[in-house]
């Protein structure tokens, strides 16, 4: 009967995905044969109207860079000259470009992303989106960056708000924001075909096919990758994905954009405290955006997105007794997430623009071992934002916005966030930030609640202590932005200051009370005493605080059109009691990174990138690395096989200097060439 | 006491009925001056052949027939389809306005000799009617072409980017004289040009991307096969890509994404096309060869400039300074 319920469920788990795509792609079809959007009215003199017929608003405010001048955040754009000159094959991986930001990798699979510290494996406390949609996990938080349905080749640019900005991106958005935005389909072209070859069994082939037929574009991918990870490490790793996006213009105002991605494939796992075992892992996302752009000034859009992540995974454990405590631990984990958008955007003058929308999400999580249940747990959400833009003078901006959230998890909060932008020069500007930004426990942070079935007892590892809510962060910022040379150098300038209050961390030891009660502190409520057996788990809870210094600079030089130079910059200190945790030493107290690209003559291009960080210890992993030089080649050839097609060879070598150690001292990277061939044919 | 009221109450009404009847008279001299001076008498007999459907030519039309309301029965519309060899109101007519590519198309049945005046159609275009040899065409022929002068862009474009050495372009059969011309005056200018020829739609995409790679602004030039609704959206989005600023040639393109554009609105050439018909009325001329608008405006798009981090002036300051460098040239 189990059994049954269980292959009913994995069938369902597998017909969900396929019945989104198609249940989207069919309303698509229906939508577009309709009569209102098929085609336009027949011209007979199609002269007649086109010098001044209307043309669809393409570049709206939602696609253009805001102009970082005047923008109420610091910002680093990685954009697709970049991606290429930097060699790198991961997603995660750019964000080494980014000052202040740490990448590591927890095994050869899995990598971790956080800005200024703060962070384990999992980083909670960074928004992430694709093209607007939150790829937050509601499970553990953080991204699984090697889940992400997308191609590194599909992205357009990515855009890193360092700094808090829950008031426009929600309430992840806590230390920064990674928005990163697809190409739109009519950007690619035709049939691209690229095989990658990698030491350590690195292998990926990538098939592209892109197109349009009238109004409609397309983009589809479809790839496979295999990893062999690290050769200490049971850290191997498949994976099939599809993956695309389809733009459509349905008239001159309105377009409607749908991504989707489906991935899975089996991820090894294990080290010397987990025993070796597989976890399948599949992943489906599906977003649909609606935008009706009324004219320049004002457009709506609607938002819909569906994200679906599954790892099943479990395992035998004897615990290194030789037999004498075992148990099989499911360490599976399901998590959906519904989201819904409306936003509407409007310049009600020519001094000012009023941004405002409303939104609801469902997230619900099924983790058998982290919140010892088998039934779903769910978090719904409603969130109303407002951002109000003011040219108060031709060089003077303020920006001033909010966001109020209300959630089943923990009580309602707003995050608000006022900036003041000041243009001494034309060219160059001054601005000062404050904001105040919550973030929500995750579910798992919420009603963690750890216990191992072993043969012998129930032992409880971790517990929620108390119902944990928000964690709250108070940032102040300074910063400068100059461009110079023509438009050829951007620097930018930032010193900040952020304080967290209510950190939700990890205590290596609990009291239990009589009266049920779970305490950090050995002092039980008059009327109960302490339970003899409360020491024996971690909880998690509300114990720490933080306040975090520094400052950041960025440059963006390019010389000629054939040249790019990126330095960035950062230094940071953390003070903290640490009581529990090291969160001082979550940070490295200067980072560096630069990249140098050249495009020589007969399409010959060579670059290079340097990273450097001192000592850091990101949390819950067991010891302090030291410090990180890492030097990165990259030397490609295009050549033109005819009109219509173009092979490109290019050959990557990444941590070309010492073996480095990321997240923990047993994860040592050594040098790693890469091969790399793409045909392309328009 | 009563008749003092009384009489004070007939001053008072006829006082007011002199106050309004002078009012009355005010307002008619009023309606009267309105009349006179907003619209003109026609002597001339005019016709004009388009597509009443159309909306521009409609705009046009209702134009033209609000400015010469005062002799509505000297200006007649003929539909394209309408036009025959011995189409007789034609021969009664004095100017035949033509508006558009049916309507220019449908002259060349005609073999009265009333003189021919074509617009709403590009130079490269309008050429075709205008240069017809003289034997099978007895008309005087000439235009108001619908696109703005080469150098006129070209003027504007160093007025917003003087520091701009390297403009590039596509070009396909339509656009061809017209990039030709380009090539020439801006390499008069001092400008290093890259161009490409696009033949079919396919090629768009490839040509673009190329040529992108060694520009500094990209000119769009009218052309149906490389800018419309379909493609232009791509190649907004390709020329942001590279952070290259796109001039268009239309006020939609510049709210669709393009930097800027120099462009004649419908007033503008109804304006022109009344002062076509006012000169022809009293000299029998017409501009020969054709002319390009002389009336236009300039738009800019400040957002899209803001964000790639331009610094554009304002659009009333670009249009006198073209009207400047017009003017010295």
């Amino acid at each position: 009967m189990i059994k049954i319920t269980t292959t009913n469920e994995a069938a369902m788990n597998r017909i969900q995905p396929v019945f989104y795509i198609a249940s989207t792609l069919l309303s698509l079809l229906a939508l577009f044969s309709s009569p209102i959007f098929a085609g336009h009215s027949s011209i007979e003199d199609p002269l007649d109207n086109y010098y001044l017929d209307q043309i669809p608003v393409v570049l709206s405010a939602t696609r253009l860079n805001q102009p970082q001048l005047e923008a109420p955040a610091a910002a680093t754009i990685i954009d697709r000259e970049m991606i290429k000159a930097s060699g790198l094959k991961e997603v995660a991986e750019l964000f080494m470009l980014v000052p202040g930001m740490q990448v590591a990798h927890t095994n050869g699979n899995y990598p971790a992303v956080t800005y200024h510290g703060l962070s384990d494996e999992y980083s909670r406390r960074m928004q992430v989106l694709i093209d607007g949609g939150s790829m937050y996990i509601p499970t553990v938080g953080g991204v699984l960056w090697s889940d992400l349905p997308l191609q590194i080749e599909d992205i357009e640019r990515i855009e890193v708000i360092r700094g808090p900005n829950a008031a426009s991106f929600g309430p992840n958005s806590f230390l920064g924001v990674i928005n990163i935005i697809t190409a739109h389909a009519s950007q690619d072209s035709g049939l691209m075909v690229k095989a990658t070859k990698g030491e350590r069994g690195y292998n990926k082939l990538l098939l592209r096919q892109a197109g349009s037929n009238g109004d409609l574009d397309y983009r589809l991918n479809g790839s496979y990758l295999e990893d062999g990870g690290l050769s200490t490490l049971h850290d191997s790793q498949r994976t099939n994905s599809f993956n695309g996006r389809i733009d459509y213009r349905a008239t001159a105002h309105d377009t409607f954009q749908l991504n989707f991605g489906v991935s899975e494939g089996p991820r090894e796992k294990g080290n010397d405290e987990l025993p070796h075992h597989s976890q399948q892992r599949s992943a489906f996302y599906q977003s649909l955006r609606w935008e009706h752009q009324k004219n320049r000034n004002e457009n709506f859009t609607l938002k819909f997105l569906y994200n679906y992540s599954d790892t099943s995974g479990s395992y035998f454990d004897d615990f290194g007794s030789g037999g004498v405590i075992t148990a099989n631990i499911d360490d599976s984990r399901k998590a959906e997430r519904f989201d819904l958008e409306f936003q509407h955007t409007s310049k009600p003058s020519e001094h000012t623009r009023f941004i405002w929308g409303l939104g609801a999400r469902h997230d619900r999580v099924r983790m058998p071992l982290w919140l010892n249940q088998k039934d779903y747990e769910s978090n719904i959400m409603q969130r109303v934002f407002a951002n109000f833009e003011w040219h108060i003078f031709d060089n003077l901006i303020l920006n001033s916005g909010t966001l109020y959230e209300k959630n089943s998890i923990v009580a309602p909060e707003w995050s608000p966030r006022v900036a003041l932008n000041y243009l001494f020069l034309p060219t160059q500007s001054f601005r000062l930030i404050a904001s105040r930004s919550h973030r929500t426990p995750d579910i798992t942070e919420k009603e963690l609640n750890v216990v191992v079935h072993t043969n012998i007892e129930d032992d409880q590892q971790f517990k929620s202590l108390n119902k944990p809510k928000s964690e709250r962060a108070d940032y102040i910022e300074f910063g400068y932005h100059g461009i110079f040379l023509e438009n050829r150098l951007n620097a930018d300038f930032k010193v900040y200051r952020q304080t967290f209050h209510e950190l939700i961390t990890k205590q290596n030891k609990a009291y239990i009370c009589t009266d049920g009660t779970v305490l950090p502190t050995a002092t039980c409520p008059p009327g109960s005493i302490l339970n003899p057996n409360g020491d024996e788990f971690d909880p998690y809870g509300n114990l720490d605080s933080a306040t975090t210094e520094g400052y950041e600079l960025e440059l963006n030089y390019h010389p000629t059109r054939r040249t790019l130079i990126h330095a960035g910059y950062s230094k940071i200190k953390i003070f903290s009691k640490d009581t529990e945790e090291d969160i001082s030493e979550s940070a490295p107290t200067d980072s560096f990174n630069l990249l140098i690209s050249q495009k020589l003559a007969n399409h010959w291009q060579i670059s290079s990138a340097f990273y450097y960080r001192s000592e850091m210890e990101w949390l819950l992993s067991g010891g302090q690395l030291d410090d990180y030089k890492r030097i990165d080649f990259t030397l490609s050839k295009m050549f033109r096989l005819s009109e219509k097609e173009e092979l490109t060879l290019s050959f990557t070598m990444q941590t070309a200097l010492d073996k480095n150690e990321e997240f923990s001292d047993d994860n040592e990277f050594d040098n790693r060439g890469f091969l790399e061939i793409e045909y392309q044919l328009q | 006491m009563n008749m003092d009221v009384q009489q004070r109450q007939q001053q008072i009404k006829e006082g007011s009925l002199s106050a309004r009847n002078y009012h009355f008279f005010m307002m008619m001299v009023a309606a009267f001056s309105f009349l006179l001076f907003s619209s003109a008498s026609l002597a001339e007999k005019l016709m004009i052949i388009g597509d009443i459907n159309q909306p521009i030519h409609q705009q046009l039309i209702n134009g033209l027939k609000k400015e010469f309301s005062q002799a509505p029965n000297s200006l007649t519309v003929a539909h394209p389809n309408q036009i025959t060899k011995n189409y007789s109101p034609v021969a009664k007519a004095e100017l035949i306005i033509s508006l558009g590519l049916s309507a220019a198309k449908s002259t060349n049945n005609l073999t009265s000799d009333t003189p021919i005046f074509y617009t709403l159609l590009p130079k490269s275009l309008a050429n075709r009617f205008i240069d017809c040899v003289a034997q099978t065409c007895t008309q005087k022929r000439s235009a108001l072409f619908l696109d703005q002068p080469v150098a006129r862009q070209l003027n504007l474009i160093k007025l917003i980017f003087p520091e701009v050495k390297q403009i590039s372009f596509l070009y396909g059969d339509f656009s061809a004289t017209s990039a030709k011309e380009l090539s020439k005056l801006s390499k008069r200018s001092g400008y290093e040009t890259h161009s490409a020829h696009v033949k079919n739609g396919d090629e768009l995409s490839r040509k673009l991307n190329q040529l992108l790679q060694e520009s500094e602004l990209f000119i769009a030039l009218p052309d149906p096969l490389i800018h419309n609704r379909q493609s232009i959206p791509q190649l907004l989005l390709s020329t942001y890509r590279h952070n290259i600023p796109i001039f268009g040639f239309s006020k939609s393109y510049v709210s669709a994404g393009a930097i800027a554009a120099v462009f004649s609105s419908t007033n503008d050439l109804i304006q022109e096309l009344i002062s076509t018909i006012k000169t022809h009325e009293k000299s029998g001329q017409l501009p020969r060869g054709g002319s390009y608008p002389s009336q236009y405006r300039v738009e800019v798009n400040r957002d899209v400039a803001r964000s790639m981090n331009l610094h554009t002036p304002p659009p009333t300051q670009l249009h006198n300074g073209l009207l400047e460098l017009e003017a010295g040239s």
